[in-house]
């Protein structure tokens, strides 16, 4: 198993969708930090599991481009199950829901 | 004579003088923890209510305009951050109140719609059109989330009535 924490591994206050419109953005942390875990992961079969704790606040469009972008640009069926994410801070729990959404959006659209 | 009378007084008024005090001031102690924890629990869902109310004014002033339209539009996005974290925190908050009425899991749902409302699509981004659709997206969701408050909050005060 893999944890990436976001607040630990990439940024408290993460930023919005794309690169070009500033730092920390979704884009950004699917390439730094879940495009290299996804491929391993794929390999040996254990989940990457995303913990929001810590994070204080995270636009949707983050949310969207960072996991619905990396189940688009790997539509493959075990991306889904590879993908699990966590917050133990009570209101985080609605990051969690969106991520989840936006995975299975883009499973579906992929 | 006067032992007798004095028996008299403490059985037939004393005693129950003094169990009908005890009960008074038991219903008096219930009464008022009831109307406490309405009170606790009406203000909470008060508290979620005008951050929603903060968040769809902030969202309206946003939206209705071309990014470019805005010199103020980056820190209006912050604002609508800070205002989304007070909603997480005020709505999960709430949870633990509404305990058996509604679960982490409905209300992460319910928060979400309303954050994704607000801050997805092209949110944040210097070229950003104006976005009618999405002030009809929050309208929905908002009141989605404020009916579900409601009825969670006046099913959990009928119990706590019924059973005081």
């Amino acid at each position: 198993m893999t944890e990436i924490s976001i607040a630990r591994d990439f940024s408290r206050t993460p930023g919005g969708r794309f690169r070009r419109h500033g730092p920390f953005s979704g884009e950004d942390f699917r390439e730094r930090h879940l495009e290299g875990a996804l491929v391993a992961a794929l390999k040996s079969g254990e989940p990457i599991v995303i913990q929001f704790d810590g994070v204080a606040g995270l636009p949707s469009s983050f949310l969207e481009e960072a996991f619905g972008g990396l189940v688009r640009r790997h539509p493959n069926e075990s991306v889904v199950r590879l993908l699990q994410f966590s917050a133990t801070e009570r209101a985080l729990l609605p990051y969690v829901a969106l991520a989840k959404q936006y995975v299975q959006e883009a499973a579906v659209s992929a | 004579m006067w032992g007798d009378l004095g028996s008299w007084i403490a059985d037939k008024l004393l005693a129950p003088a003094i169990v009908a005090s005890i009960f008074s001031w038991i219903l008096l102690l219930v009464a008022e923890g009831h109307r406490a924890r309405r009170e606790a629990l009406s203000k909470q869902v008060e508290t979620v209510r005008n951050d929603i109310l903060t968040m769809w004014t902030l969202a309206c002033d946003y939206w209705s305009r071309d990014a470019s339209a805005n010199p103020e539009d980056e820190i209006l996005a912050e604002r609508i951050l800070l205002a989304e974290q007070d909603l997480r925190y005020s709505a999960m908050e709430l949870v633990p109140s509404l305990s058996g009425y509604i679960s982490d899991t409905e209300m992460a749902g319910l928060v979400a719609d309303v954050s994704r409302a607000v801050t997805s699509g092209s949110f944040g981004e210097p070229d950003r059109p104006k976005d009618l659709s999405r002030l009809r997206s929050l309208r929905s969701a908002t009141v989605v989330m404020r009916d579900r408050l409601l009825t969670a909050r006046n099913a959990r005060l009928r119990v706590t009535f019924r059973l005081h």
